[in-house]
């Protein structure tokens, strides 16, 4: 079932600033990422989806019904970048007051029990405008799905977290894809990106770059892969010359680290072809680590902005 | 929209204001009665006047902040995703047109025991005067961002207007006839229409602009 269709959403600022025209669907069970630099305007998309922002232009599709919004509230939550919550209200008071206005009546034990899914149960009492950041960011995360929506919006959802902050609310994202939700959600991260999405969108000034599943993608711009091998100490200026050569021929990359070098290939077809120049060379390698670049490897100069239909440069 | 009308009206009433606000206009209109005769030139005096001229001030300064205190902080982006922003916006307007109501019935109440005589003007001119005043601070909360600035503003238009309509009085030219206390000027029930009609232009306007803005 298709959860989210945009057709031509576009948000016009004053300046000449403009989000969009953004057209994306997402289908039920993804989890679907949009992905982009600061004012890349992957936050204006979602907050468009959830009525934040007024858009100026085109459509949104939402449980396949156009501007339906407000009548599948209900089915949705959603994390908003920074939000604000009454200061005066406890944890607790605050799930309360918005799984009623969300008119689902929440019990107590339902509250605690979120409340303890995300890491709060020891502030349960304490009045949210004595909470840390990334308290208010679990809170952020509760508030989202007291109302156990089908779909969940969250932007920049581990934005300004440490490190262990950021696994868990990774793993609370994980644990909601597994039970079924559909997930969008905004990151500028491409590594967190790539761990949870099973779709990713790209954006740049406005626009979505690229779009696609994670498989789709990395077939296209990431089926290369990296071959490290572990070589002898004691190899001399001679075999490190005739080895640089016979790759130089092979047109291939290579790195090196003390006694590890990692030879970047373009296919699998090329692995074998690659350790023969090492043992034609009669160089002894002691280990040998295949493995298939992530998109971060791909990327790790840039996501690919320029066109859709161009693929990354990098020698293989 | 009951959810957003309960925590706005309990916020507004459990504030040090709402006890000064009555005490103000019991004490005004008990000084405007007994010093009456030393400003025969005043169409009215007593409650009327103390509404006329600090009624449109107190609600635009209490008010002022109604859509864009929360706009500001963030809090309505929780809101806004759960619910209709027609029902935030009348959540709101009913929160604080019921919080303005018990200010005037409380004040009322209180200025008619210490001055009964003071109390000049009909309620239906009263409450025509105050819907008019919370729809000009609904206008300006939405028109206007940031909290401060629509306070400035707002005390700004709460002396301005007044004032206006007493020089307009005082130099006997049309602007008083058309402004909203033309119906304490010329004690006419008929008139309250004008603050009514002003009050439901200001108001759609308000609406307009907060089902537009960027929440």
């Amino acid at each position: 079932m298709e959860m989210i269709r945009t057709e031509q959403l576009m948000k016009k600022y004053q300046k000449n600033k403009q989000v969009g025209p953004v057209s994306v669907t997402v289908e039920e069970g993804a989890l679907y990422t949009i992905i982009g630099a600061k004012n890349s305007g992957k936050s204006t998309v979602l907050n468009m989806l959830a009525d934040i922002t007024v858009p100026t232009g085109g459509d949104t599709f939402l449980f396949a019904e156009k501007g339906a919004f407000q009548s599948v509230k209900n089915s949705v939550g959603m994390l908003p970048a920074d939000p604000g919550f009454y200061e005066d209200y406890t944890p607790v008071k605050q799930l309360q007051f918005f799984s009623r206005i969300s008119g689902v009546k929440a019990d107590k034990n339902r509250i605690h029990k979120v409340l303890d899914a995300v890491g709060l149960g020891d502030v349960k009492k304490v009045r949210t405008g004595r909470l840390l950041p990334a308290q208010k960011r679990r809170l952020g995360l509760a508030q989202a799905i007291i109302h156990d929506p089908v779909l969940i919006l969250l932007d920049e959802p581990t934005a300004g977290l440490n490190e262990r902050d950021r696994t868990d609310v990774r793993k609370m994202i994980e644990q909601w894809h597994e039970a079924g939700k559909t997930i969008v959600m905004t990151t500028d991260d491409l590594e967190e990106a790539e761990a949870l999405s099973t779709h990713l969108a790209v954006m740049h000034e406005g626009s979505v770059a690229v779009e696609g599943s994670l498989a789709e993608l990395k077939q296209r711009f990431a089926s290369s892969f990296s071959v490290k091998m572990k070589l002898s100490s004691e190899m001399s200026q001679y075999e490190h010359r005739k080895i640089e050569e016979a790759l130089t021929l092979l047109n291939k990359s290579e790195e090196r680290d003390g006694r590890y070098l990692t030879v970047h290939v373009a296919s699998e077809e090329e692995i074998p072809k690659v350790l023969m120049v090492f043992l034609s060379n009669n160089v002894k390698i002691y280990e040998v680590t295949v493995r298939q670049d992530s998109l971060s490897d791909v990327f790790e100069g840039g996501l690919p902005y320029e066109s859709t239909d161009e693929t990354p440069t990098r020698a293989t | 929209m009951i959810n957003v009308f309960l925590r706005e009206l309990n916020g507004l009433l459990w504030q040090f204001q709402s006890i000064l606000i009555i005490g103000l206009a019991a004490g005004l209109t008990y000084l405007s009665e007994t010093y009456s005769d030393l400003y025969p030139q005043l169409p009215f005096n007593g409650f009327a006047l103390i509404m006329s001229v600090f009624g449109f001030l107190v609600v635009l300064t209490v008010s002022h902040d109604a859509l864009n205190s929360e706009a500001a902080a963030r809090t309505f982006r929780l809101v806004v995703i759960r619910i209709p922003r027609a029902a935030i916006f009348g959540g709101k307007l009913l929160a604080h047109a019921g919080y303005w109501l018990i200010m005037l019935i409380v004040a009322v109440g209180v200025t008619g025991f210490f001055t009964a005589p003071g109390l000049t003007g009909s309620t239906t001119m009263h409450v025509s005067l105050l819907f008019f005043s919370i729809s000009t601070a609904f206008f300006l909360s939405a028109l206007i961002k940031r909290p401060l600035t629509s306070k400035r503003v707002s005390v700004l238009a709460g002396i301005l207007l007044p004032a206006a309509v007493i020089w307009s009085y005082a130099a006997d030219n049309w602007l008083h006839a058309v402004s909203p206390y033309h119906m304490y000027i010329y004690d006419s029930i008929l008139a309250v229409i004008i603050p009514l009609f002003y009050g439901a232009v200001l108001l759609s306007a308000a609406y307009v602009l907060f089902e537009r803005s960027d929440l």
